[in-house]
């Protein structure tokens, strides 16, 4: 029985820094411009309201993962925590899984042509230690917990965010807290001279 | 196995990190944050996971250089012997012909924070009086608010924002510059506190505060004022606190009941409805806190403004209270006076010369420009640990005062802006290859950097090239220089401290490497009551206008600035991966942001058919630069927003920012502040 780890994601807690991103690259020995996480702005203009969140994603280790599915070296492995690694060494760099993941979690890393994608830090993971993007930021707005804590939770857990595409084949091992936006006043239009609008 | 040394990251940022460096043969391995730093828990921002590999960039400069033609790019290598010797006869020469050193400019800041970077003001007052450009690009006029207003400017500890059941974020935009901070913000937030932004722009923070204003730049005090006019109809004030502890409440009152909140209102923005709203709000929590950024105070009016905003703590008793106080800077830890300054050169006092010199010749920040028009003008210009060609306003002009200045000297890490303009170029250390010491202005935590490797290449620490320089001076020209080339780094460090120990509990800095360490200053300031203004009370802002010899001035926003001919206000904001002009040549920053990308409103961006991605160029009077759209409703209609530390085709975003003093800065710093958010332009759509 899986027990599944997945990512919680603070949209209301992330502030957009990338410091997860650099830290998860840096620490992983990747070249400059090559990132297993990324941190992207959500910005929606509402008739009233601007919904606006910064979202971290990396390898959403899916439940069904097409990645594991269509490689025909089988160079992925579901571990027995849901965390789905990557086999470096029987990676012929054909480009598959790239085409197939719905996130664009797997990518080339140019060092070597082969595929490297997020695998969790399972190491760390086993270890009792955090992944090096939720132990970097600086407010906690990354975590990594278990599927069936996920219940027990007093949070309002999405699986998607607004704006977000509906990917749900997957079944990507993710969780949102939904986007809390507070009051805003804009600023009322200051009528130019002349008296027009 | 890594030896594991303990450094802090030396950048011009409030949370002055605290690091383990690992090394192995000599050579940096790891860098990162040190868990038991209490106020970042160890974890670093995205700049500081990039320190390593600025260490080992193939951009740094390792070997001190010679410039042949200023501007040219024909770099040659030279050694340090050739570099300081040439540079001390330039320097002998000056003083031999003008029989002082006023030609000799000094122009630096805080590049990076180390305690020994005062070392180099120190060496020249050790040489003789000199022409200093003083002032700060920074914080100044809101410092200076606070001066005036409380007699010093304290602020409470990081972790009091807890106590608050209100925080008020005005001007600033910490989701980028306060990172760790936001922490104790969310924290507050989680356990009930109520969090509002003041802003034109719709920032990362805003989006997730409770509530947020967009106020028309520049208008703070307008709305500072709505606010407090609304707090004294409605009677949410302190009165105990107004009569025990103010200086100059009658006359202010009755300046607000003159006042009208739809004038007040219609300047800023903000609906009268919605500025008793936030009245209401901030009389209504108590304890009550402001954090106050430096945007607001980039205006015109930037310390007036401030001063009003700072009313609103007086009239509502939320001083000296936990949880309650503005969040701005501490000059408490600057008071302690450094042994480096005391360093001066007798005989300049007894200068038998008629152009008898008294005094350095001092000019404001942001005079690069008129530094050849000076009497006497400068011949040599020493720039350490700042970038004026990027970093001040109106950069053309600072780049033409750089050509016409004869002989410049630039210390630095990389070939800035700046050092394109030097005639020698000496390569410095990072914080990992020479011994120094941080003091956070923020959270006073004060760690040390202990020497994990030996300098890349020829590098060496500011403080060795003048102890250096100051020995070659003395051989030329024996007793030139009082600098006392004898004392070690470590020697200097220890005395620069004495007066700190008793503070950090500690007897040595050494002891600082053992764990997070902070200068034990009161965490809630005024608790005493006891102002340091002349009065002994806190002061309204009516004083000050009286101590500057104008009437009262309460249309703060009444400063002439639109133009027909450039609609769009130019306002800057900060950048997640620079500081300034610094780690603007990392590649794995540069792969995160475009840094050159303009902010337009989606309404601008229909009427000038101009989409996100589109090749833009920004213009006014001073010149024009081009950008990437990006269009966002974030930002409004009449304004346009770029990062500090833009940079394209090899000018900074500062070449459309013109030279402007804002309102205050001098009465702490000696000279006024810049109004960066006075800048305006139009755009156009770069077809291909």
């Amino acid at each position: 029985m899986i027990n599944q780890k997945i990512f919680l994601v603070d949209p209301n807690r992330c502030l957009g820094c990338k410091t997860c991103q650099i830290a998860c690259a840096v620490q992983h020995g990747l070249p400059p411009g090559v990132f297993l996480r990324k941190v992207e702005l959500v910005e929606l203009s509402g008739p009233a309201q601007i919904i606006k969140y910064y979202i971290s994603t990396s390898c959403h280790h899916c439940a069904n993962p097409e990645c594991f599915r269509l490689c025909s070296e089988g160079a992925y492995r579901k571990l027995r925590n849901g965390v789905v690694v990557f086999d470096q060494a029987k990676c012929t760099g054909c480009g598959t899984c790239l085409g197939s993941c719905p996130f664009g979690a797997p990518i080339i890393n140019p060092l070597n042509g082969k595929v490297i994608k997020c695998d969790m830090c399972y190491g760390k993971i086993e270890d009792h230690e955090s992944p090096y993007c939720v132990a970097s930021c600086p407010v906690g707005a990354l975590k990594v917990i278990d599927a069936e804590d996920v219940k027990g939770m007093a949070l309002d857990l999405k699986r998607r965010l607004p704006g977000m595409p509906r990917i749900e084949i997957t079944q990507p091992s993710v969780r949102y807290v939904a986007v809390a936006m507070g009051q805003q006043i804009f600023r009322r239009r200051v009528p130019r001279e002349g008296g027009r609008e | 196995m890594p030896t594991i040394y303990n450094n802090v990251c030396s950048g011009l940022c409030p949370a002055s990190c605290r690091l383990k460096t690992h090394v192995q043969n000599g050579i940096l391995t790891e860098v990162k944050g040190d868990p038991h730093d209490l106020y970042t828990l160890g974890r670093l921002c995205a700049k500081g996971y990039t320190l390593l590999e600025s260490v080992y960039s193939p951009e740094r400069v390792i070997y001190p250089m010679k410039q042949i033609g200023k501007g040219t790019n024909s770099w040659q290598r030279i050694s340090w012997e050739q570099a300081l010797t040439e540079i001390a006869k330039i320097i002998i020469r000056i003083k031999d012909e003008q029989g002082n050193l006023w030609p000799v400019c000094l122009d630096q800041s805080l590049g990076t924070k180390g305690v020994l970077n005062r070392s180099v003001e120190g060496f020249f007052n050790s040489i003789g009086l000199i022409t200093k450009i003083i002032g700060s690009p920074c914080e100044s006029a809101g410092s200076d608010a606070l001066r005036l207003s409380y007699g010093s400017c304290k602020k409470p500890a990081p972790e009091d924002m807890l106590n608050s059941q209100l925080i008020i974020i005005w001007g600033g935009n910490p989701a980028v510059t306060s990172l760790h901070q936001m922490r104790y913000v969310f924290e507050a937030q989680a356990r009930g506190a109520m969090i509002v932004v003041v802003d034109p722009i719709f920032t990362a923070t805003a989006a997730r505060s409770d509530l947020y204003f967009q106020i028309n730049p520049g208008t703070d005090g307008d709305l500072a004022l709505g606010i407090a006019k609304v707090l004294l109809e409605e009677d949410l004030l302190d009165r105990s606190f107004l009569e025990n502890y103010t200086k100059g409440w009658p006359e202010f009152r009755s300046l607000l009941k003159r006042l009208d909140l739809k004038d007040l209102a219609s300047r800023t923005g903000i609906p009268v409805s919605e500025i008793t709203e936030l009245a209401r709000i901030y009389g209504g929590h108590k304890p009550a806190t402001l954090w106050l950024g430096c945007g607001g105070q980039h205006t015109p009016t930037g310390g007036q403004n401030y001063r009003l905003i700072n009313v609103l703590p007086a009239l509502t008793g939320n001083i000296g209270i936990a949880g309650g106080n503005v969040h701005y800077f501490s000059k408490d830890i600057g008071d302690f006076p450094s042994v480096f300054t005391d360093l001066s050169a007798t005989e300049a006092w007894n200068s038998q010369d008629k152009k008898e010199l008294l005094e350095h010749r001092r000019l404001g920040t942001g005079g690069v420009a008129s530094l050849r028009t000076l009497d006497p003008p400068i011949q040599l210009l020493w720039v350490a640990g700042r970038n004026p060609a990027s970093q001040d306003p109106d950069s053309d002009k600072v780049k033409q005062g750089f050509r016409e200045i004869p002989t410049i000297v630039v210390a630095d890490l990389f070939m800035t802006q700046t050092a394109q303009f030097a005639d020698y170029f000496l390569p410095v250390t990072t914080p990992f290859e020479a011994e120094d010491i941080v003091i956070s202005c923020w959270h006073y935590g004060t760690a040390v950097n202990e020497k994990a490797i030996e300098p890349v290449g020829e590098c060496k620490s500011d403080f060795q090239i003048i102890r250096e320089l100051a020995a070659v001076l003395n051989r030329m020209t024996p007793g030139f220089s009082r600098f006392p080339v004898e004392r070690e780094a470590a020697e200097w460090l220890d005395l620069e401290m004495q007066k700190l120990y008793p503070l950090l509990g500690i007897d040595h800095y050494l002891e600082l490497a053992g764990g997070y360490q902070r200068v034990n200053l009161a965490p809630v300031p005024w608790q005493d009551k006891l102002f340091l203004t002349p009065s002994g009370k806190y002061e309204f802002p009516l004083e000050y206008s009286k101590v500057q010899g104008t009437p009262p001035f309460l249309n703060p926003s009444a400063v002439p600035g639109s133009s027909k001919v450039y609609p769009f206000r130019l306002i800057s904001r900060r950048s997640s991966f620079l500081l300034n002009s610094q780690f603007g040549n990392s590649a794995r920053l540069k792969s995160l942001e475009n840094s050159s990308v303009i902010l337009i409103n989606p309404e601008i961006g229909r009427l000038k058919n101009i989409v996100t991605g589109d090749k833009v160029k920004l213009y006014n009077q001073l010149g024009e630069l081009g950008f990437e759209a990006y269009l966002t409703p974030s930002v409004p209609p009449e304004v346009v927003v770029a990062y500090v530390g833009a940079e394209s085709g090899g000018d900074g975003l500062n070449t459309l920012v013109p030279l402007a003093e804002n309102d205050l800065g001098d009465v702490i710093m000696g000279v006024k502040g810049f109004s960066f958010h006075q800048s305006y332009v139009n755009l156009y759509k770069v077809i291909k």
